[in-house]
């Protein structure tokens, strides 16, 4: 029981104990009101229960297929999607309010039509590949994924579309990104529960990193790639808060921020590391970190963390030359605001992130044995006192704070 | 609003529906007016996940060649299929296939294992192993797998 039912059934007894009139449990229950499209257990069941029926009925049939004749097995094949648009049908009739039923009947549908197919190429021995078979069920199945705005099915189509595009052209991958794009949008901007938004920019930032790397390995260095794909992903995000989700993309940004910074943490491995970044590369990053630099400053106020690791990835291929020892200044200055920021706002993950990155720095370069042990000595010597320092002026602040 | 969604709905579960039955007219339509071929193969025991259990086939015959090029199908005495040549174009006359790919037979997941089996233990001196193919138009669907002129399947249950 949820806390809306509890609170209909509980305003019932108030008002057989004259603890409220009737009107008021009826104001209650207008601002409560129960949620009679099932909760999120219901939902899962509803998809756990559609894929367990549909692998169920493959696996039937599956029994003593080969003595059945050729016809027989035909029309067998097609009960499963017959059985499945029948479903469909009953649901958008019915009970197309229903988000259990149109999720439930989405990844039926889409299971129902990869099976026929399996059934069919299996009856006449097909011999086409895995991943043409898989491109034309995601295909096929994208419609169903619109008219039930099921976002299960949705899923099956983005493994799909992931699994193919590695042995097609380029250009196959972008498509199929391109035709998932505008369920995300109209999802996103009627997504009415905090969940829906973090779970579809989620899929939205595989699919889009996907993408990236599809598109640009063997053009650009992995470096480079994962850079452009956390880029990508904040600008997402702000491209999608600025259309209207306001929830916060939290999984996304843990993607992006990851990306961003193992590829500095990369670059900070060797000091004399020169970023010998392609053309191609370094405009992807700077035209995507200064996009979303831009976005973000002119749709909403404030500086955000983000954008530390937007303008960090932007200077890390500025400074090409100089990359190895830029990306160390970088981790520092990274590792310091947050610990800064953490001790400000008392913010334990924050605080936990930035010594994080000063351990990594600290002991990659404690363990460079191109640096010389005095040369390492001084450095070592130098930081330990910016650390002091920083303490001492907090510490300070915080005092004058309090007085 | 609703009712153009109820024509789109219908519309797409026709598509859906069509796009297997296209498949099966052009392979049903093949399998039974199509010409027959024998294919000598050589069974071994792999396993896909989405269309289960087959037998993948090593033909004696070479039939790959560059995508999109038409084997030209002809018959030796015994009914085996002879490739008398490649050509790039569509053929006007006799029976060829396009980019010929014979390297799987699907099978029950207990019989998979037992046709490659029973493959070790041909005398291939006597024994006969080979694929039966239909061909009609440059389609070709196969028939079955076969030990001695009987189906792999009924040879498994017999044995």
């Amino acid at each position: 029981m949820n806390n809306r039912e509890w609170v209909r059934i509980e305003s019932e007894r108030w008002v057989e104990d004259g603890i409220i009139t009737p009107e008021q449990r009826e104001l209650i229950q207008m601002r409560y009101p129960v949620n009679k499209t099932g909760g999120p257990l219901l939902l899962f069941f509803a998809i756990i229960g559609s894929i367990l029926i549909g692998a169920g009925i493959i696996l039937v049939f599956a029994t003593n297929w080969w003595r059945l004749p050729v016809a027989v097995k035909i029309i067998l094949a097609f009960i499963p999607l017959l059985a499945a648009q029948g479903v469909c049908i009953y649901t958008f009739m019915k009970r197309f309010h229903s988000i259990s039923f149109r999720e439930g009947s989405g990844v039926f549908l889409s299971l129902s039509f990869f099976a026929v197919l399996a059934l069919i190429g299996q009856v006449f021995h097909t011999q086409s590949e895995l991943e043409s078979y898989i491109l034309i069920c995601i295909l096929f199945t994208l419609p169903g994924v619109y008219l039930f705005h099921a976002k299960a099915a949705m899923a099956i189509y983005i493994v799909g579309a992931i699994f193919v595009g590695w042995s097609w052209p380029v250009w196959v991958t972008i498509l199929l990104t391109a035709l998932i794009l505008p369920f995300f949008y109209l999802e996103l901007v009627s997504a009415s529960h905090k969940g829906v938004p973090n779970y579809l920019l989620f899929l939205l930032s595989i699919m889009v990193s996907n993408t990236i790397i599809v598109a640009a390995l063997g053009e650009l260095e992995m470096l480079e790639i994962a850079l452009i794909c956390g880029l990508a992903i904040l600008l997402l995000d702000a491209l999608f808060r600025k259309i209207g989700s306001v929830y916060f993309f939290t999984t996304a940004k843990f993607l992006s921020i990851l990306c961003i910074t193992v590829t500095i943490l990369l670059a900070a491995f060797d000091l004399s590391y020169s970023d010998n970044i392609s053309v191609m590369g370094f405009v992807f990053v700077v035209v995507i970190a200064g996009a979303y630099i831009a976005l973000r400053y002119t749709t909403f106020s404030g500086l955000a963390s983000t954008d530390l690791f937007a303008a960090s990835a932007m200077i890390l291929v500025l400074s090409a030359q100089m990359a190895g020892v830029v990306a160390n200044l970088l981790i520092m200055a990274m590792g310091t605001y947050y610990i800064v920021r953490g001790s400000r706002t008392l913010t334990l993950s924050n605080l936990n992130f930035g010594m994080a990155l000063i351990i990594l720095i600290i002991g990659i370069r404690f363990f460079d044995s191109s640096l010389d042990l005095l040369g390492r000595g001084i450095v070592f010597i130098l930081l330990g006192s910016a650390f002091l320092g920083i303490n001492l002026h907090i510490s300070r602040k915080r005092k004058g704070l309090l007085k | 609003m609703r009712k153009f969604t109820s024509y789109l709905l219908i519309g797409y579960f026709i598509l859906q529906l069509a796009v297997p039955g296209y498949f099966v007219y052009r392979h049903y339509n093949t399998l039974y007016t199509g010409e027959s071929y024998k294919f000598e193969v050589a069974p071994y025991d792999p396993y896909d996940p989405f269309r289960g259990r087959y037998v993948s086939l090593r033909s004696s015959l070479s039939l790959y060649s560059s995508d999109g090029e038409y084997a030209m199908l002809e018959k030796d005495s015994a009914g085996y299929a002879v490739i008398s040549g490649w050509q790039s174009w569509k053929p006007k006359e006799g029976q060829y296939i396009k980019s010929p790919k014979l390297n799987r037979y699907y099978m029950n997941e207990k019989m998979a294992p037992e046709a490659e089996r029973i493959h070790r233990g041909l005398d291939l001196d006597e024994d006969t192993i080979y694929l039966l193919v239909k061909v009609k138009n440059g389609d070709y669907v196969i028939e079955g797998l076969y030990i001695n002129d009987v189906s792999i399947e009924q040879y498994i249950v017999q044995t």
